[in-house]
């Protein structure tokens, strides 16, 4: 380890935040090397002054203020609800109607398709007619009886 | 703990709102320290105490009884502090190696000297670091507050700021090193003295 990535982690070391090899090998380059241990000390002093900085005492009526924020908030909170609520009963409506179009849709594809589907029967049934007469052993006797009329 | 399990007893509004009025005895002189600390007055600091709280209430539902209330608290306090500065667009703050030799850098401070906060300033020096703190960017500053004055883990400042600890590692000491630079340029012979009677 230089003497770069030792000054890296030396925040960390004065934080007790490194373990195992690292350590060990921080302490051994710290042991030898006068420059890291001076800079070493800098943060220290640093972390010493940052930990002694007082703490600004907040105003007497700070407590009472965010009291009464909370008060607040309590009494809008029906409203807020109330708002959620017509939200929900928009959605579920356009849910509801977009449903009821979905199902149109479906029926009116469905008999259209059902529509189409015995037209296309009927063209078979049409063509059929055309066919020679041999094949009638093998059509089903529903089909003989409508495309070749009564023998 | 007295925060551990709150979640339990805060069946309706009224629960919480007892419940609140605890949390804001017990913790809103941390919070208000921390908020200071983070953006250098006190009307901005008591406004983020405030913008807290409120977001504590309306998001108590999200709260997780495996951390301390006031660690959740310090990462609601973090989150908006950054959300703001973001927004304000401070984040372009200069950088203190790169701010100019003629003194031309304005910080964006309040002017302490008319300040009632004024009395706080009990040493000479926590102007200056107060100074330093506002000149980096609200990642950096928060990761050092946490660290350095509320006295976290790294793995309590990463929870907090929803981030690795190897990012906050190198925030804290970058951060550090900036604060360092700071005093030695701007209040060197202060700075020097104390060091020296340690």
């Amino acid at each position: 380890m230089n003497c770069k990535s030792v000054q890296n982690r030396l925040s960390a070391y004065l934080d007790r935040e490194l373990g195992g090899d690292e350590l060990l090998v921080l302490r051994a380059h710290l042991s030898t090397c006068r420059e890291c241990r001076e800079e070493l000390d800098g943060l220290r002093a640093l972390k010493s002054l940052l930990g002694g900085v007082p703490c600004p005492e907040p105003p007497d009526d700070l407590s009472d203020k965010l009291t009464a924020s909370m008060l607040k908030l309590r009494y809008e909170e029906p409203r807020k609800l109330f708002k959620v609520s017509a939200f929900m009963f928009a959605g579920v409506a356009a849910c509801s109607m977009l449903g009821t179009l979905v199902a149109l849709n479906y029926n009116l594809n469905r008999s259209g398709r059902e529509n189409s589907a015995m037209g296309m029967g009927n063209m078979a049934n049409a063509s059929r007619m055309d066919l020679p007469t041999y094949a009638d052993s093998h059509v089903s006797p529903i089909i003989s009886a409508s495309n070749f009329g009564p023998r | 703990m007295f925060f551990v399990g709150v979640k339990e007893k805060t069946n309706s509004v009224g629960d919480r709102l007892d419940l609140f009025e605890g949390l804001i005895k017990d913790a809103h002189r941390p919070a208000y320290g921390l908020a200071y600390r983070l953006t250098g007055n006190a009307s901005e600091a008591e406004d983020l105490v405030q913008e807290s709280f409120v977001r504590a209430y309306r998001f108590f539902h999200r709260y997780d009884d495996s951390l301390p209330f006031t660690s959740w608290l310090y990462r609601i306090m973090t989150n908006a502090h950054i959300d703001s500065v973001r927004r304000r667009g401070r984040l372009k703050t200069t950088s203190l190696e790169a701010s100019g030799s003629d003194g031309s850098t304005t910080w964006d401070l309040p002017d302490l000297e008319a300040s009632p906060d004024r009395a706080m300033l009990q040493n000479s020096l926590e102007e200056p670091v107060q100074k330093a703190l506002l000149s980096m960017t609200a990642e950096f500053r928060t990761a050092v507050l946490l660290a350095d004055v509320e006295g976290l883990a790294y793995e309590e400042v990463a929870e907090i700021m929803k981030t690795s600890v190897g990012t906050v590692r190198s925030r804290i000491h970058r951060g550090r090193k900036q604060i360092r630079s700071y005093l030695l340029k701007h209040a060197p012979k202060t700075y020097r003295g104390y060091c020296d009677e340690l």
